[in-house]
């Protein structure tokens, strides 16, 4: 275990590496990597930031998404594409494609094990990927375009999306087919979504025209909790119920809001405001990720760019004489 | 707050990191214009990214003409019998032309 003479010294600590912990926060240190006096700030939600991370090889925008900010999978986009991608946390290489061509879809799960749901035309065929190609799933009840999703491949939940009009209905999926769960209160589409199966967030969305309100699915019951603080249409979104994340979308296209379990707060913005992101749960509220999209002069330029958020245990500053 | 403007192409990973979003304000706009704080944190971006140098004027005018370049696709992109209100759901609103900061 660390000591207080360990992590802080009573003289300055040399250190060739940064270091990442929390139990270091106060250190003053010499980098002697970059040749620099730093110190060790607090860090948390306040110091999160979008940076830039690799660009898609195809601009697309409406397209599903599903994995973390490391091994992360976007799939389908406009015009109805089979696209898909994966992403390794620098640079993203294509892989099979989808068998039915899709815009407006959503995703979840992993990228060894995801599920894409949905689609622009109400398309209710569903496809689960392996890691390595993309087959058939089970059939969704009411097709629909721009829902929101939870869970995997073996355990999911599909909720709002529109079908010609904007629905509560929502479907749970047990790895081959899909019934009726209950509704949600407000009807929509465009949703962020975050969680499993079984505890899920269906965030904002199209109502027209958009919507604060949030619910939680306990996995019984769609239950309305505090709103976001900016409704939007089309943004991302990933996470939990405990921590979520939910950015960009149209309008506040740049706006970030964190989800502490209880309350959403507004934080950094991405560097490039932007709506139409790969939809679905996406990364975690820790480590997210924001894949492509329609940039502000949309609907075109599509973007090829991705941003990753990164919540830290610590800040690292450096001393400086100015 | 004081901003510098420069256009270059976001190149991907490492573009702009988490360190330098927390030195300096940053925001990207169509035909690669980047609106950066003006301190050295945002001048030693510019230069890491080889940024090319533009007035206030000079960046707007780049992003005016994307979008109005958009503009156009957006009106020339109809489908017969298609409703003003169904073309906005298939291709979202018209773009706006926009005063950058």
């Amino acid at each position: 275990m660390a000591t207080y003479k360990s992590t802080k010294g009573f003289t300055v600590q040399v250190l060739a590496d940064d270091p990442t912990v929390e139990d270091t926060v106060g250190l003053l240190y010499f980098n002697t990597t970059d040749n620099e006096f730093k110190y060790v700030r607090p860090g948390g939600v306040a110091a999160a930031t979008w940076s830039s991370g690799g660009a898609l090889n195809v601009a697309v925008a409406n397209s599903g998404g599903a994995g973390t900010q490391t091994a992360a999978l976007n799939f389908g986009g406009v015009p109805n594409v089979t696209t898909s991608e994966s992403y390794n946390g620098t640079s993203w290489t294509e892989t099979n494609d989808l068998n039915t061509g899709r815009s407006e879809v959503a995703g979840s799960g992993l990228q060894t094990a995801a599920i894409a749901a949905g689609g622009l035309g109400s398309i209710a065929a569903t496809e689960e990927y392996d890691g390595t190609s993309w087959t058939a799933g089970g059939a969704l009840g009411t097709g629909r375009r721009r829902p929101g999703i939870a869970g995997n491949l073996s355990a999911a939940i599909a909720f709002a999306g529109n079908n010609g009009s904007y629905l509560t209905n929502a479907e749970n999926y047990d790895g081959s087919s899909w019934t009726d769960a209950p509704t949600l209160n407000t009807a929509r589409s465009g949703v962020g979504s975050a969680g499993i199966s079984t505890a899920a967030l269906c965030i904002s969305g199209q109502t027209p025209p958009t919507t604060v309100n949030v619910e939680e699915w306990n996995g019984s019951s769609w239950t309305e909790i505090n709103n976001v603080n900016r409704s939007r249409d089309a943004g991302g979104s990933g996470g939990t119920v405990s921590t979520a994340l939910f950015f960009g979308g149209e309008p506040s296209g740049e706006n970030t809001e964190y989800f502490d379990g209880t309350s959403w707060s507004e934080q950094a913005n991405l560097a490039t405001d932007r709506y139409q992101i790969a939809k679905g749960n996406v990364g975690t509220a820790e480590l997210g990720i924001c894949i492509g999209g329609t940039g502000p002069a949309g609907p075109n330029p599509v973007l090829t760019a991705t941003e990753e958020w990164v919540l830290p245990d610590v800040v690292i500053k450096t001393v400086s004489d100015s | 707050m004081a901003y510098k403007y420069c256009v270059k192409e976001n190149w991907g990973k490492d573009f702009f990191t988490h360190e330098e979003r927390t030195r300096f304000h940053l925001e990207g706009h169509p035909g690669n214009v980047w609106i950066v704080g003006d301190n050295n944190h945002g001048d030693a971006w510019i230069s890491k990214i080889s940024g090319t140098i533009k007035t206030k004027s000079e960046a707007q005018a780049i992003v005016t003409g994307v979008i109005e370049t958009a503009q156009g696709v957006w009106d020339d992109d109809d489908v017969d019998g298609e409703s003003s209100a169904e073309k906005i759901t298939r291709l979202g609103a018209k773009p706006t032309t926009y005063n950058i900061i």
